[in-house]
């Protein structure tokens, strides 16, 4: 192998797991220490217990929970549909829709919400917040 | 090379990518399967057949396999990620070429088994990502949100580029074993069988 090209793929190698270490790190560090165990919808936050208790269980495909839309309600959200609603998971993993989607959607004891007209990568686990904001 | 022996080795290799990845999909994390799985059948039929684009052929195979059993229960995203890892693999060979087939050196096969695997993994996930919601007319496509994703598909990336560092030598050392396997009269029978158990397997547990 040319000396070269060998410099290079390992300057590639250092390049990456730095990359790597580095985003690891950063999530770890903007995820915080606390784990939640609550909801936060816009400016409300929810329990678990809160939304379960209160709400008619519903169920998608295999899952079963409380509907998204009427969380959205009870945090008194006004002009739902004229809102984009951003899905937030612990990791930092996150998916923005529409209010067509969070009407079909549920959200799970898991924490996990489900949108069976999405494609699975807008299925998001643990859960901890939905951001609400105008289109 | 014979044409019908990579051809076949294509289907066989192609078939037992999609098997693994409709068995093993949904109790191993994506970048376990990239890292082990992808990279070592990819980088094990590099080396036996040295044969470009027969990867991407590979990667077509084991995705029509997988839309038997999906990962994550969608079709177009498990198509996209093992077309785009076969894509990129080859992209990176593509650069390197003969110079990863032909080294004896340890160190420089742990770093092309890093590199590849990272690649694979993390450009796979990025055009999932992109193009599975131009499939969907109820999702759209985010800049923002794949903005936010971007840390998360490199940290699992690393995960995806470690395991590439371990399985690519090992899969290396199989290289001179195979090769006398090619020439054996019994290569056409056996991965006619081989090929066809996969799929067979496939239809019974998930068609």
């Amino acid at each position: 192998m040319f000396k070269g090209k060998k410099r290079f793929l390992i300057l590639l190698v250092a390049i990456l797991i730095v990359i790597g270490v580095g985003s690891t790190l950063y999530i770890i560090l903007s995820k915080g220490t606390e784990k939640t165990e609550d909801l936060l919808i816009g400016e409300t936050e929810f329990s678990l217990d809160e939304l379960f208790d209160t709400s008619e269980l519903i169920t998608v495909e295999e899952y079963q929970g409380v509907s998204l839309a009427e969380i959205i309600n009870k945090a008194g959200i006004e002009n739902p549909e004229a809102q984009e609603y951003t899905i937030i998971a612990e990791d930092g993993y996150q998916k923005t829709v529409e209010w067509e989607s969070i009407q079909e959607g549920i959200f799970t004891s898991e924490r996990r919400v489900i949108f069976p007209d999405l494609p699975q990568q807008y299925w998001i686990k643990n859960t901890t917040t939905i951001e609400i904001r105008e289109k | 090379m014979n044409k019908i022996k990579i051809i076949l080795g294509v289907v066989v290799f192609g078939s037992i990518w999609g098997l693994l990845e409709c068995v093993l999909g949904s109790h191993l994390p994506g970048s376990v399967l990239t890292g082990g799985v992808a990279l070592g059948l990819m980088t094990a039929t590099r080396l036996i057949y040295n044969q470009k684009g027969m990867q991407a052929g590979m990667a077509l195979v084991a995705a029509a396999l997988m839309a038997f059993n999906p990962l994550g229960g969608c079709v177009i995203c498990s198509v996209i990620a093992v077309v785009a890892e076969g894509a990129v693999f080859e992209l990176v060979w593509f650069t390197f070429s003969s110079d990863i087939e032909k080294t004896e050196s340890i160190s420089i096969k742990i770093c092309a088994g890093i590199v590849t695997a990272y690649s694979c993994y993390t450009l796979a996930y990025v055009m999932g990502q992109i193009v599975t919601p131009l499939f969907f007319s109820d999702a759209k496509l985010r800049l923002g949100d794949l903005a936010f994703l971007i840390p998360n598909i490199l940290s699992k990336g690393l995960v995806a580029g470690l395991i590439g560092g371990v399985v690519f030598p090992v899969v290396a050392l199989v290289r001179k074993i195979s090769v006398s396997f090619l020439r054996s009269r019994r290569y056409y029978p056996l991965c006619s069988i081989v090929a066809a158990t996969c799929w067979i397997l496939v239809i019974i547990l998930y068609g």
